[in-house]
């Protein structure tokens, strides 16, 4: 039996302390705390250490699962998370400005670690207006020949997130 | 200020009470007030303090002090300490939203920085309005 190490990471308010709860088959650790900026329009609170989860696969593996808090100021924590993982789901926020330059923000910050391991990108708040986010990121990703699967995802829901989780599992063994 | 999720508390009360903590002892050279969603508030430093940074990194280590305690089955996280080979840091929680950080080197004992902490923490404690 083997431990996993998974990251999640995305914007501020995008759904990766939700995809943790949705994912995790014991309760997991999330550290929230009161937010006191701009963010409290959109939540409450905010992760300003990590979120952390268990997932036991039917073959018998343990992925860990960690999320990372969404904001720049937050990089100190990016580097401890990120240390050792083996792969990357990033969280794309359909309905924000510029989802192609979020994607890019996290994949440059995180490039060192990616270049070495693999990432898939979940596009969560996907409706009937912005299905074009997609094709966008697709575009993207073509143009950096980053060849990383791009599904549209609900964080409150397990099986989206399981799936995204299994396609990058995937990508690990066979890519 | 209309907000009601924005903290108000007098900036004098703030400063007088940075002051005081660092007057406390020669050896405590920096003190930090920042909220605990990771945002720098105020501060009093001798010298250049990136507040910024601590900021950010106070609210993160908080957090994990509060889970940590929680994981051992105790309660009520009051101080995060931090004693380095020159020198250490000493976070409290004031109230539900802001933290103190006082930073101090070795020529002071640890119990008079909390000690110390821990008034300044009290003081702000009964000025704030959420
Ligand atoms: N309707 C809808 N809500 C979403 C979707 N994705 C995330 N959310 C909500 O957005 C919030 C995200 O918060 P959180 O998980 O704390 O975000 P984090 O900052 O990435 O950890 C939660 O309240 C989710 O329920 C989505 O695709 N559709
Ligand atoms: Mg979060």
């Amino acid at each position: 039996m083997s431990e996993l190490k998974l990251v999640i990471t995305g914007t501020a308010g995008v759904g990766k302390t939700t995809a943790i709860q949705s994912l995790s088959d014991r309760p997991p650790i999330a550290t929230e705390s009161e937010t006191t900026d701009e963010l409290s329009e959109i939540k409450s609170t905010t992760t300003v250490a990590f979120d952390f989860g268990e997932i036991y696969l039917d073959d018998g593996n343990v992925v860990h699962v960690y999320g990372t808090p969404g904001q720049e100021r937050f990089r100190h924590m990016w580097e401890i998370v990120a240390e050792g993982a083996i792969g990357f789901i990033i969280l794309v926020d359909s309905s924000r400005d510029d989802p192609v330059a979020d994607l890019k923000m996290y994949i440059d910050n995180f490039k060192t670690f990616i270049d070495e391991t693999s990432a898939v990108i979940g596009v969560t708040r996907i409706n009937e207006f912005n299905g074009q986010c997609i094709e966008d990121l697709y575009c993207f990703l073509e143009k950096e020949a980053l060849f990383y699967p791009i599904m549209a995802v609900d964080p409150r829901d397990k099986s989206d997130m399981s799936q995204l989780m299994l396609s990058l599992l995937a990508m690990l063994e066979y890519g | 200020m209309t907000d009601k999720k924005q903290i108000v508390i007098k900036k004098q009360v703030v400063d007088d009470s940075l002051a005081n903590l660092l007057e406390t002892s020669k050896g405590i050279y920096a003190a930090l007030l920042s909220s605990t969603d990771g945002h720098a508030l105020a501060k009093k430093a001798v010298d250049e303090l990136s507040d910024a940074r601590l900021a950010a990194m106070t609210s993160s280590c908080l957090a994990l002090g509060e889970k940590i305690a929680i994981e051992a089955q105790q309660v009520g996280c009051n101080f995060v300490i931090i004693q380095n080979t020159n020198g250490f840091l000493v976070m409290r929680r004031v109230g539900k939203k802001l933290v103190i950080t006082t930073l101090a080197n070795n020529n002071v004992n640890l119990g008079m920085v909390i000690s110390a902490t821990n008034v300044a923490a009290e003081n702000l404690e009964k000025e704030i309005r959420v």
